[in-house]
């Protein structure tokens, strides 16, 4: 159940930029939301990528520069937080 | 042969037309590795002779014909291999190992995807590797003409590259650049009159030679190509280990965007233990990580590479440190 919580809250840092979040549900399945309250159920991880897709409207591309942008921007946000 | 979790262990050997498939399957079928192996064979034609080559007992010996395995006799190999399975269980074949010959057109990724995907095969057998056969005299034109050569090279884990005695040193040594060229994931191995070092291509399947000694991120990204290629590949090692949550975030996203262009990734990774994670993805199929007793050399450096068509493999390397670099402030 930690595992399945702490892997939701990876898909959250890299969701967020599109204003998604990722929730464990139970152990069972994981429940994705967007800003406005709206919530689909995945059963696992590979699907939750095109379900944030139709969500947001937009394709999420790992090589996507300004996706990668924020990223970097998260890390070195925390790092001089840390 | 020791079954692999339990499961058993499936081979694919694929190759192009007249590559030498059948030549290979005979030489593995007289080791004792391979000598209580199952066969299947798939030909695009209608009528079927490769599997009259073998002298087995004929209950061990499947024809899949009338088309390629990987498209459209695709519910015919799984029954194939289900009737293997049902055939086994009730005592009327013994087979520690399946050999499966594609045909000489087929794309090896589909076939693998159709074993991981049935819930049913995906529990009774572990795909061990993947050998193609590649001739020495016709083997680079077939590279540049036919992209289902090149499709099945960049799906091995190990290449044969066989009728050594037609061509000379040199043509043989190009070949071998060029194939590592663009698979630096696979083995290559050489195939004197039908003979081949069975020992090293069994342990193709779980091989992953460290060739980076040096692990920075992004300073060791080295991208191979070849010119007029768009298959490029890309090696990473690293000191210490990536996260492997992140990178199977990653792993997802990226098949996910552009599983038509990653032919291939394939990694060994350590979680810590006293063998590897070896981690395996075809196209948009991700194997199930299977954790090894043991690394298969000296080196205990955690190691991922990829195959990508029409991807700059910077590009690729960025996004990875990128993943990782937020994962390890979080």
């Amino acid at each position: 159940m930690l595992d399945r919580a702490a892997r939701a809250r990876l898909f959250t840092v890299v969701l967020r930029s599109r204003g998604l979040s990722l929730q464990d549900w139970e152990g069972s399945s994981y429940i994705l939301r967007n800003a406005k309250g709206s919530t689909a159920v995945v059963s696992n991880l590979a699907q939750v990528w095109a379900e944030a897709e139709a969500m947001s409207g937009a394709p999420l591309d790992p090589l996507d520069p300004l996706l990668l942008d924020n990223l970097r921007a998260l890390a070195r946000a925390s790092a001089s937080q840390g | 042969m020791s079954p692999i979790e339990g499961r058993i262990p499936l081979t694919i050997v694929t190759g192009f037309l007249g590559s030498g498939k059948t030549t290979l399957i005979r030489a593995l079928l007289a080791a004792p590795r391979f000598a209580n192996a199952a066969i299947i064979v798939n030909e695009f034609g209608a009528i079927g002779i490769d599997h009259h080559l073998f002298r087995k007992t004929d209950e061990r010996i499947t024809l899949v014909g009338g088309g390629c395995a990987c498209c459209a006799r695709r519910d015919d190999l799984v029954e194939a291999l289900l009737d293997l399975l049902r055939r086994v269980d009730r005592g009327e074949v013994s087979f520690d190992h399946v050999l499966l010959e594609t045909s000489g057109l087929a794309n090896p990724a589909p076939i693998r995807h159709t074993v991981v995907a049935d819930p049913v095969l995906s529990r009774r057998y572990q795909i061990a590797q993947t050998i193609a056969t590649l001739d020495a005299v016709a083997g680079a034109s077939n590279l540049t003409t036919y992209g289902e050569a090149m499709r099945q090279i960049t799906s091995a884990d190990a290449v044969v590259i066989t009728k050594r005695d037609l061509a000379d040193e040199s043509a043989i040594s190009a070949l071998a650049c060029r194939i590592a060229g663009f698979n630096p994931v696979a083995l290559v191995v050489l195939a004197d009159h039908g003979h081949v070092d069975i020992e090293r291509l069994w342990h193709a399947g779980i091989d992953l030679p460290a060739r980076h000694r040096h692990a920075d991120l992004i300073d060791d990204a080295s991208p191979h190509h070849e010119a007029s290629s768009a298959i490029q590949s890309l090696s990473l090692t690293f000191d210490k280990p990536p996260d492997w949550r992140m990178l199977g975030l990653w792993l997802t996203m990226l098949l996910h965007a552009h599983g038509e262009s990653v032919l291939r990734v394939k990694g060994l990774l350590d979680v810590g233990e006293e063998g590897p994670l070896l981690l395996e993805g075809v196209q948009h199929v991700v194997h199930q990580p299977r954790h090894l007793q043991r690394w298969p050399d000296a080196s205990r450096q955690s190691r991922l590479v990829f195959i990508v068509r029409n991807i700059d493999p910077t590009r690729l390397a960025d996004s990875f440190a990128a993943f990782q670099a937020v994962e390890q402030s979080s």
